[in-house]
């Protein structure tokens, strides 16, 4: 199937005539832990393929090579408190060690990102292959969904393409039905996301159910259960300022009764003179309690199998335009489990008409066990030119 | 006496010579009409003269409907924003933004309409008002006065509605024909902040269009200009066609 559509992508492309566009992005990092630095970067190649063979028919792809540079083979317990580092039976079982390295590497690396057929009917559209899939209204967090996980400091970034079949059949004047299934090795393990959105109004209202597994990788354990989610969706203003709100209930494990619950709540405000001001606060059963965060905790959110390592934290975000090359902004992320929080002020500057350049530090504050308590600060330069 | 009397009467008839019995709403209504035709689709191309001097273009197609009610625009160049989209119905009231890299579509409260539209000098405010006028401003005929030795109304638009963001606009009327050429915008605190100049005004089917359209920012000593690569008139849209189905196309 893979193949076919391989097969055809390219072939109805290069009939079609594309459109050959993209990006070079160049990023450099540095972090300051307790005692040691580091620092790593990439140099990316985006290269982007789009064509309509016909009125109906876009067939669009994404090429994309990274190439990192600084040190690309970092050791995941650097990043965390000594006290959560596990204790492991030693090579000759004859006691126990406390474990010191886990390796992770920044490995270069050339794959598609996006590969998909939409095609448009007057009582459907129908998208094939891996394509953008960002269902939820949340600006930081997304509970809904079940596809991606944010990167915190930088939540606007591009997420990877998801393969999938997605279909939408426009029920009536703002009703849309879509029905995603994102196939895996049996039905079973096949993701399954319906979603309903609907608007009156200033208001944009979805409800949503999807079945998936639900996989958590601990240091000696997987576990993998059946995952249902329930969601609702809402996106509007309320007396000028403007709300969203996105609820999600799971149900892990078909025959448990309890319901865990993941949620979002926002507003955003601009003033007449462009000042942006964004907040969120965000709620998961699914995180560890106050207290109670353990070293699997951090392997199950460094994996991206749960999109927060403790239940609770605020979001909040300040954007300005300073002239009309230059953004400035800041935005802070609280803890509010173990009130350890980041604050990342951030620039942007246009330089010229389609490169981007933008620097981002962070500052971490709390105590050595807290989520932003064992890092020190950091820096970002990000360079970005479109072609 | 009757020398004096005829004077007199040659020197009113003078001032008034011209001046078409007509109000302040009548003039708007006039404007809006010949502003907002039923539908029209057309490529834009948008020049941003940046404070540094250095010009930044982008080229959008746009769609209206619905006389201005509503609006999509796609963009075209530059690559940075390509294929992405945005959507306003309600005469801006409701604003989708779709951004193509990320599949995500993104609604915008009404107060973004604020916001400058690409870094320009229009708000969004400012693509999509249209018959949003009528109710928000109430207009009030100041008299005439040429402009470019073209005789104008003075029509002054004051603001009734907290949802704007301009205390009162003051739009410069051609008395020939009712179309605006000029349009000084004053912010919430009265300051006179920008300037819409209508220019190249041609016939397109019928309709008057100005082909070019600079915002002067007066604060900020910026410019932006706006130009029609090509419009028609001739165009109906779908049931459907503004919605955000449509915007992901």
């Amino acid at each position: 199937m893979k193949r076919l559509l391989f097969l055809l992508i390219i072939s109805a492309s290069l009939l079609a005539g594309p459109d050959w566009f993209g990006y070079y992005e160049g990023e450099y990092d540095f972090g300051k832990l307790q005692d040691k630095s580091m620092y790593f970067g990439y140099n990316k190649l985006r290269l982007d393929m789009d064509t309509s063979p016909s009125e109906n028919i876009r067939i669009s792809a994404d090429l994309i090579y990274k190439e990192y540079n600084g040190q690309t083979n970092l050791n995941f317990l650097d990043f965390l408190d000594p006290g959560f580092r596990p204790v492991v039976p030693n090579s000759d079982m004859s006691g126990w060690d406390t474990l010191s390295y886990i390796p992770y590497a920044l490995s270069d690396s050339l794959f598609i990102d996006n590969m998909f057929l939409e095609f448009h009917h007057k009582l459907f559209d129908l998208t094939l292959g891996k394509q953008q899939i960002s269902p939820g209204v949340g600006y930081a967090w997304n509970p809904t969904d079940i596809f991606n996980i944010k990167d915190i400091m930088d939540p606007t970034y591009e997420n990877t393409g998801i393969s999938a079949i997605k279909l939408g059949i426009p029920l009536a004047e703002r009703i849309i039905l879509t029905g995603i299934l994102q196939p895996k090795q049996s039905w079973d393990e096949t993701v399954q996301y319906y979603q309903i959105k609907t608007g009156f109004g200033r208001y944009d209202l979805s409800v949503l159910y999807s079945r998936s597994q639900y996989r958590q990788s601990g240091l000696f354990t997987t576990t993998i259960q059946s995952h249902n989610l329930y969601g609702f969706n809402l996106e509007g203003e309320l007396f000028g300022l403007g709300i969203r709100s996105e609820v999600a209930a799971h149900r892990l494990d078909y025959n448990s009764d309890n319901l865990q619950y993941e949620y979002i709540i926002g507003g955003d405000y601009t003033f007449a003179n462009s000042l942006f001001l964004l907040t969120e606060f965000y709620h998961s059963d699914l995180g560890a309690k106050t207290d109670q965060t353990v070293f699997d905790d951090y392997m199950v959110y460094f994996a991206g199998e749960r999109k927060s390592l403790n239940q609770n934290y605020l979001f909040a975000l300040a954007m300005y335009p300073l002239g009309d090359l230059l953004d400035i902004s800041a935005f802070g992320i609280i803890n509010l489990n173990d009130k350890s929080a980041v604050i990342a002020p951030q620039l942007m500057y246009r330089i010229f008409q389609d490169v981007e350049l933008a620097f981002m530090g962070s500052l971490f504050i709390g105590e050595d066990p807290d989520e932003f308590g064992f890092q020190e600060y950091g820096a970002r330069v990000r360079l970005r030119a479109y072609f | 006496m009757k020398r004096l009397l005829l004077f007199c009467l040659i020197i009113i008839t003078s001032l008034t010579a011209g001046d078409p019995d007509v109000s302040g709403p009548e003039i708007l209504n006039k404007i809006i009409n010949l502003m907002n035709p039923e539908n029209a689709r057309g490529v834009m191309e948008q020049t941003i003269v940046t404070t540094s001097g250095d010009k930044r273009t982008f080229k959008y197609e746009t769609y209206m409907g619905n006389r201005g009610e509503s609006s999509l625009m796609r963009y075209l160049e530059p690559s940075r924003v390509k294929g992405n989209a945005l959507l306003m119905i309600d005469f801006s009231d409701n604003i989708w933004m779709y951004n193509r890299r990320t599949g995500r579509v993104r609604k915008l409260a009404s107060h973004a309409k604020k916001q400058k539209f690409e870094g320009s000098d229009f708000t969004y405010e400012d693509m999509g008002s249209g018959d949003s006028w009528k109710t928000d401003f109430k207009p009030i005929l100041k008299g005439t006065q040429k402009i470019n030795k073209v005789r104008c109304f003075k029509l002054e638009l004051q603001t009734k509605s907290e949802d704007v963001s301009y205390s009162k606009m003051i739009c410069w009327v051609r008395v020939g024909d009712f179309f605006p050429i000029q349009i000084d915008y004053y912010d919430e605190k009265n300051v006179f902040t920008k300037t819409l100049f209508l220019q190249d005004i041609r016939t397109i089917e019928g309709i008057l269009t100005p082909m070019k359209m600079v915002m002067r920012n007066n604060l900020d000593r910026t410019e932006t200009v706006m130009k029609y690569v090509n419009i028609t008139y001739d165009v109906e849209f779908d049931k459907g066609f503004f919605s955000e189905r449509n915007l992901k196309k």
